[in-house]
């Protein structure tokens, strides 16, 4: 007892990061069949937005424009991945190879912009008043930024939820992703479907971003240590379905702290990677893939 | 003319696929267009909703030039298709396959959306279901009815018929009556079950290598002298 709930909490803590970085990418990847490799670049300028903001608003409203910064950072990311992908991506659907190249090349672009704006060196972003501190739980203490990531992880996806089955663009989304030949054929935009779909991926890697400054300094690098994470959770849980990405991550990140109790970080990441080798052996499809009668 | 397509090339790359194909659909016309397996039928029909582009020629939908725009476009100013192989959305539960065409649809609204129910009454108690778990007779029906849930004025149609069972096809057969006879609306058939194209259209069109080879009166032609034209 003593050993097991604190790591049941730490995992959980590892499993909302997962699931935050990855979210953005079950639109993207998932939905979309898009490697946009420029996406942890979309997760570091979703975390450079407070730090930005709080520059600009002074230090007496660091608590505000921390706030401020999880809407803003979303309309942001948004933004740059909408422009990504009208100029270049819609040019290269198909070509899933040549998409990760030209991606790659932007994330590397705006890494260096990133250096160039803000510097080479990690820069903190100040934790609001109300986030600073712990909660004790007897055998747990758990961080109120933990806390604070969790419920916001949770927040997103139930508003993912909704939005992919109650909302008529949720639903369109679906239909262009599974046919999108028959959607154009059936009345829909699939032009405007892919903008908007990309827009509200991209910018939940922007509100990603936000919540991970809680956790560390901030750097032009942020976006590479989370990227390979965010797809490993996408590819696990099954391509565009976010029950699966919710279990992977969980899984993941129990997995990884379990792991990492008796041993090193280090080792329990190669024992996570080991593990995901052999699951995709046997089930290549991922966690949850929907069975129909027909093969489409 | 609801539609109207002149001088239609088409081409895979370099390999073409369709030459100058002319055909015209009357207001309430239905038109029928036979061939064997691999003529440019399925193309046509591809062309004519927009998902290829011709390399030469134009498709006029309702004197309108079409020949530029985009499916969606095209469903707005008045197609319904109905794809081959009973395709869906078949993630999509029957009743979220209606909905998202009717909110995406300019004029279908949700009385569209009853209609179609009423006309394909075996989709009532399915409507929770998803589309993909459905039997192909039932695929079928869903398929023509997220079609007419745009209200269109032009329904184009690729082989319906294409492996259900007889009583499905003559509920379909009935359906397609009834829609005739309520008007306002014009028909373009691909089908390899010639009875059950000719009992319907007024029109048919044979193609041949690419080619519209002969077209008629549907009554003037025999179903045997059809189904010998068409054998492989």
């Amino acid at each position: 007892m003593e050993v097991w709930l604190p790591q049941l909490f730490a995992g959980l803590g590892v499993a909302a990061v997962l699931l935050l970085i990855a979210l953005g990418l079950t639109f993207t990847f998932g939905q979309m069949n898009v490697i946009n490799m420029a996406h942890g670049e979309f997760i570091m300028a979703g975390a450079y937005t407070p730090y930005v903001l709080q520059g600009v608003m002074g230090a007496g409203l660091a608590g505000v424009a921390f706030g401020l910064a999880l809407p803003v950072a979303f309309l942001v990311t948004g933004m740059l991945g909408l422009v990504l992908e009208r100029v270049l991506i819609r040019r290269l659907y198909g070509r899933p190879l040549d998409t990760l190249l030209v991606t790659w090349g932007i994330s590397l672009m705006l890494q260096q912009l990133a250096r160039d704006l803000f510097g080479a060196p990690n820069v903190q972003v100040v934790a609001p008043a109300w986030l600073r501190g712990s909660l004790d739980l007897g055998p747990v203490t758990l961080s109120y930024a933990r806390v604070f990531t969790i419920a916001l992880v949770s927040l997103i996806v139930i508003a993912v939820g909704i939005y992919l089955t109650r909302l008529a663009h949720g639903r369109r989304m679906r239909a262009v992703m599974q046919n999108r030949q028959l959607a154009g054929c059936s009345g829909i935009d699939t032009n405007r479907v892919d903008q908007l779909t990309f827009f509200v991926g991209s910018g939940l890697a922007g509100v990603a971003g936000v919540a991970l400054t809680l956790l560390g300094p901030v750097g032009p690098g942020i976006g590479t240590v989370y990227i390979v994470d965010a797809f490993l959770v996408v590819i696990v849980g099954g391509l565009g379905q976010l029950r699966g990405a919710v279990i992977a991550a969980v899984a993941l990140g129990l997995l990884n702290s379990f792991l990492e109790y008796g041993s090193t970080a280090s080792l329990a990441k190669v024992g996570v990677f080991a593990a995901i080798v052999v699951f995709l052996q046997f089930r290549p499809q991922g966690l949850v893939a929907l069975r129909t009668r027909a093969l489409t | 003319m609801i539609l109207s397509v002149k001088g239609l090339d088409v081409a895979y790359g370099r390999a073409p696929v369709l030459h100058g194909i002319d055909l015209e659909i009357p207001d309430d016309g239905f038109v029928c267009l036979l061939g064997r397996n691999g003529v440019g039928k399925t193309t046509l029909l591809n062309t004519v909703m927009g998902v290829l582009s011709p390399s030469a020629g134009q498709v006029h939908l309702d004197g309108r030039d079409v020949t530029g725009a985009s499916p969606c476009a095209r469903v707005a100013g008045g197609m319904g298709y109905v794809p081959q192989g009973r395709d869906g959305f078949s993630h999509l539960t029957v009743a979220e396959n209606l909905e998202v065409v009717m909110e995406a649809s300019v004029r279908g609204d949700r009385t569209a959306v009853d209609e179609v129910l009423d006309r394909f009454p075996r989709l009532v108690p399915l409507l929770g279901r998803r589309a993909g778990n459905l039997s192909g007779g039932q695929k079928q029906q869903l398929a023509m009815a997220r079609a007419l849930v745009t209200r269109p004025r032009l329904l184009v149609l690729d082989e319906p018929t294409e492996g259900i069972q007889p009583s499905i096809i003559d509920e379909i057969e009935d359906a397609l009556v009834t829609l005739r006879q309520a008007g306002g609306l014009a028909f373009l058939l691909v089908e390899q079950y010639v009875e059950f194209a000719l009992r319907l259209a007024d029109t048919y069109a044979v193609m041949e290598s690419g080619r519209i080879v002969d077209t008629g009166p549907a009554s003037s032609l025999h179903a045997d002298d059809a189904s010998r034209l068409l054998a492989v």
